[in-house]
């Protein structure tokens, strides 16, 4: 058989303009936004309906050819990069929303929809939804589920995962499954834990594992009507820690959309870009900035609670930092590419991971080892706040052209120093998959999972517990 | 592969110049498809949304192309030479790139190594042919210090047309010439990718338009301004719509409605891409805001996009060689503007760029007209000099 006559075959199946294998069209689907190395597809379909999917799924299959589902590409754990070639599956023709309903509280959007038209279409009606990530402006939600990217709502949310009231997805052999109430023939998405085990939570974060995600049911929330931003500064982080463990552990993040800690060399560093009058050594240690929405006279009430917290663990309303980043990041660049660290005109290295909120001192610390001991390339450390624990990312800037494998090479003992801190890997993909054996049992069962779902282990080959 | 292309550490100096993008990308898909509403962006990629899904038509795709072709060979050459040579150069990635990428630069830049190599499609190598045998003028009338200079394309319909009428209303203040030279006709081969080959015509342009005993030089065609910045020396150029506001606004000028043929009470208004974005070197001039202003001043209302949605707003097709090399797809892009315009409400769409009207009324235009702007004013204002016109 000729290397490539399974892509003759596979031409067969599909439409002539569903299938992409010149070379020029195949490029932008070696790499996301992450440090992993390229795969080369030998083809990528484009289907647009679950049926279509469900053909290509069922020939790869029988072919043992690799399958990689891909939406915008624009997540930062590789989980979308072909690195076992085989077919790239372009799931960017799924872009319609499909149904708003009120009534059950439910938005049900197909894989592509990005979360910039998701949030236009709400907006009209006086909706939005809890969790938008920050790519979010050409992030498809189908790949932010699939990948379980880190949502800019979490402290009232939690992530992104907890706001999926349920799926729609096309399992690796080819059939089509939908969970939670929908698993019910006619009974529509409106419950997510029904029916026995979650199975809603298999493909969140899975990478396309098991299958790909086509229909995605979200809970749907009212627009709040007000909103404000407060950032409060700490002369050390022990007490801003123990003010962020009291904000969650008092359900003080009820009103809290966003929020994110910055650590000293952060505040610094935009502090003497953007006010290089204020003495440096005036400014926090530790700074927490919060993104509140809701009810004007309940936000309110929050914030005076809020900043007496604060007060009582050493801090202050740090106002200056909010007048100068936090709120205009919050209200003019809802999406991280247009402000963050994208801007320093470098590729970036993201390690996202989840933390209990006790060991944000350490997380800091670590980051400051790091930074001093792999000087050669620029570091930056920040938490996100969950309802929940905390998700801690580190980012080292690399340049592509000289430092890329020595990038990935600090990155390998990188992650497991922070494993050993008592991280987890938040978003898998093949970037964490040589730390499987910090969870082998764990692993194990990932393993016969999708032994049971996808034999031939066709899809995401390479990824994690795959 | 041909051999021009094979094998890496072959000369590309149009590349070159945008190695730090190749590595620098993020991949944030920004250029492929996006929408944000509160900056004003409901997609982006002309090609990629009525030609092909593609993503080698993509700014994210001819920028993993060049980067492939600058570390080794381009990967399919066939393919290469028509996706660069698909692409209306509108520069919509590059105004949505979050990071300052230039992909629509980068297009242009591979179409320069392609036509360095003698591999470009037949329709551009005949239309840089058509233009070398313009030759261009050798001797243009001599006007006097005092006369302005309406320069239009006598290869353009409309951009012949435009220039009359608006000679015909700024006449009215003050001392007109028309003269026609192929102007535009360079800025629309520089993004196709001859920029290089133009420099010696540019350069004989220049002198002309320095020999003609003027210095003042009005450009129907505002696209030629970015050529001219860097090459007119001391003469006073600008574009026939700041000189007619600027004439209005002093009261140089009075347009006055023709009773028999009165203007409507509101058009819609395209802005063409080379006004808006930033990559063609014009958006600081606020052309497409003076437009908008001119119509103000006479009391005719505006349907379409303004500020960050028309800045943002996806190319109607005319440009980057589209109606050469993809003409339905062209046709496609200019019916969905117009189809937009016409559900907002517009019966007439105006355009201060020749080169969007031209395209966007050469196939009747979805039942809605099409004039272009000093065409419209012309038929429906009569002018006069002002009391404080010489």
């Amino acid at each position: 058989m000729r290397p490539n006559s399974w892509v003759d075959e596979l031409a067969g199946l599909v439409r002539t303009e569903t299938l992409f294998r010149d070379g020029v069209d195949l490029l932008s689907f070696t790499r996301d936004a992450s440090v992993v190395s390229p795969g080369i597809p030998q083809v990528a379909v484009r289907p647009s309906t679950p049926e279509e999917i469900g053909a290509v799924l069922a020939f790869a299959q029988s072919r043992d050819v690799p399958v990689y589902a891909r939406g915008a590409g624009s997540m930062y754990a590789g989980g979308a990069i072909p690195s076992a070639g085989g077919i790239v599956l372009d799931l960017t023709a799924l872009d319609r929303v499909i149904e708003i309903d009120e009534a059950r509280g439910i938005v049900i959007v197909e894989a592509a929809v990005t979360f910039g038209t998701l949030l236009k279409v709400l907006n009209a009606r006086g909706l939005t939804i809890g969790v938008v990530p920050m790519t979010g402006a050409s992030g498809t939600i189908g790949g932010a589920v699939s990948s379980h990217g880190l949502g800019t709502g979490s402290p009232k949310f939690q992530s992104l995962g907890d706001e999926v009231a349920g799926l729609e997805v096309v399992l690796a052999d080819g059939s089509i499954v939908r969970t939670g109430s929908a698993a019910s023939r006619g009974a529509g998405f409106f419950q997510r834990y029904c029916i026995g085990a979650d199975l809603t939570g298999l493909f969140i974060g899975a990478n396309s594992a098991f299958g790909a995600i086509t229909k995605i049911a979200l809970w749907l929330h009212r627009a709040p009507a007000h909103f404000e931003t407060l950032c409060v500064g700490f002369p050390d982080a022990v007490g801003g820690t123990r003010f962020l463990i009291e904000l969650q552990g008092r359900e003080m993040t009820r009103n809290v959309w966003y929020g994110a800690v910055y650590d000293s060399p952060a505040i610094k560093g935009k502090m003497a870009s953007l006010r290089p009058d204020v003495v440096q050594a005036s400014l926090p240690a530790l700074c927490v900035g919060l993104d509140l929405r809701g009810d004007r006279d309940e936000v309110a009430r929050d914030r005076a609670t809020i900043i007496a917290m604060a007060q009582a663990q050493g801090g202050d309303t740090f106002d200056i930092y909010d007048e100068i980043f936090f709120r205009k990041l919050r209200r003019d660049y809802t999406f991280w590419y247009a402000f963050a660290g994208y801007c320093t005109l470098s590729r970036s290295a993201l390690l996202m991971t989840s933390l209990p909120t006790d060991t944000v001192p350490a997380f800091f610390e670590k980051v400051a080892d790091i930074r001093a001991r792999h000087a050669q390339f620029v570091w930056g450390g920040g938490i996100v706040l969950c309802r929940r624990g905390v998700h801690g990312a580190l980012i080292g800037f690399y340049d592509e052209a000289k430092q890329w494998q020595e990038m990935q090479n600090v990155l390998t003992g990188v992650r497991r120093e922070l494993l050993d801190l008592g991280a987890v890997p938040y978003k898998s993909g093949q970037l964490w998959a040589d730390t499987a054996s910090s969870y082998p049992e764990y692993q194990n069962l990932l393993g016969r999972l999708k032994g049971a779902i996808d034999p031939a282990r066709i899809m995401g080959r390479g990824n994690l517990g795959t | 592969m041909s051999d021009e292309f094979a094998g890496s550490g072959a000369p590309l100096p149009h590349l070159e110049p945008f190695e730090e993008n190749f590595y620098h990308c993020s991949a944030c898909n920004y250029c492929v498809e996006m929408t944000w509403e509160e900056w004003g962006i409901d997609g982006v990629c002309p090609t990629l949304r009525h030609h092909s899904p593609g993503q080698g038509y993509s700014g994210k795709g001819y920028i993993a192309a060049a980067r492939a072709w600058y570390e080794a060979a381009p990967p399919d050459l066939p393919s290469l030479i028509e996706r660069a040579f698909t692409c209306t150069a509108c520069g919509n990635c590059e105004e949505v790139c979050p990071i300052g990428m230039r992909p629509r630069q980068i297009a242009v830049a591979l179409r320069s190594e392609i036509i360095a190599r003698g591999l470009e499609p037949d329709w551009a190598a005949q239309r840089a042919a058509a233009f070398a045998a313009q030759n261009l003028p050798a001797c243009e009338p001599q006007l006097t210090p005092d006369q302005i200079a309406i320069i239009c394309s006598p290869a353009q319909p409309h951009s012949l047309a435009e220039g009359t009428a608006a000679a015909s209303l700024l006449g009215a203040c003050g001392n007109v010439r028309l003269v026609e030279m192929p102007l535009h006709d360079l800025a629309e081969l520089s993004a196709l990718g001859y920029a290089a080959q133009l420099t010696e015509p540019l350069a004989r342009l220049c002198n002309r338009l320095a020999e003609m005993g003027t210095r003042q030089i009005v450009l129907v065609d505002a696209d030629g301004l970015s050529l001219l910045a860097a090459s007119a020396g001391e003469l006073d150029v600008q574009s026939a719509l700041s000189l007619l506001l600027a004439s209005l606004r002093s009261g140089r000028l009075v347009l006055t409605p023709r009773p028999d043929n009165p203007p409507p009470a509101e058009v819609g208004y395209l802005d063409s891409c080379h006004l808006t974005k930033k990559t063609h070197g014009l958006a600081s001039l606020r052309l497409a805001e003076q437009a908008r202003a001119l119509l103000d001043v006479l009391g005719i209302g505006v349907i379409g996009a303004s500020g960050a949605a028309a800045r943002f707003a996806i190319c109607c097709g005319a440009a980057g060689g589209m109606p050469a090399s993809k003409p339905q797809a062209a046709r496609s892009m200019a019916n969905a503007r117009l189809a937009d315009l016409g559900h907002q409400g517009a019966r007439l769409v105006i355009t201060a760029s020749p080169l969007c009207s031209d395209h966007l009324a050469s196939d009747g235009g979805e039942g809605v007209g099409v004039l272009g702007l000093y065409t419209f004013l012309a038929r429906h204002f009569q002018p006069r000099a002002g009391r404080t016109a010489s």
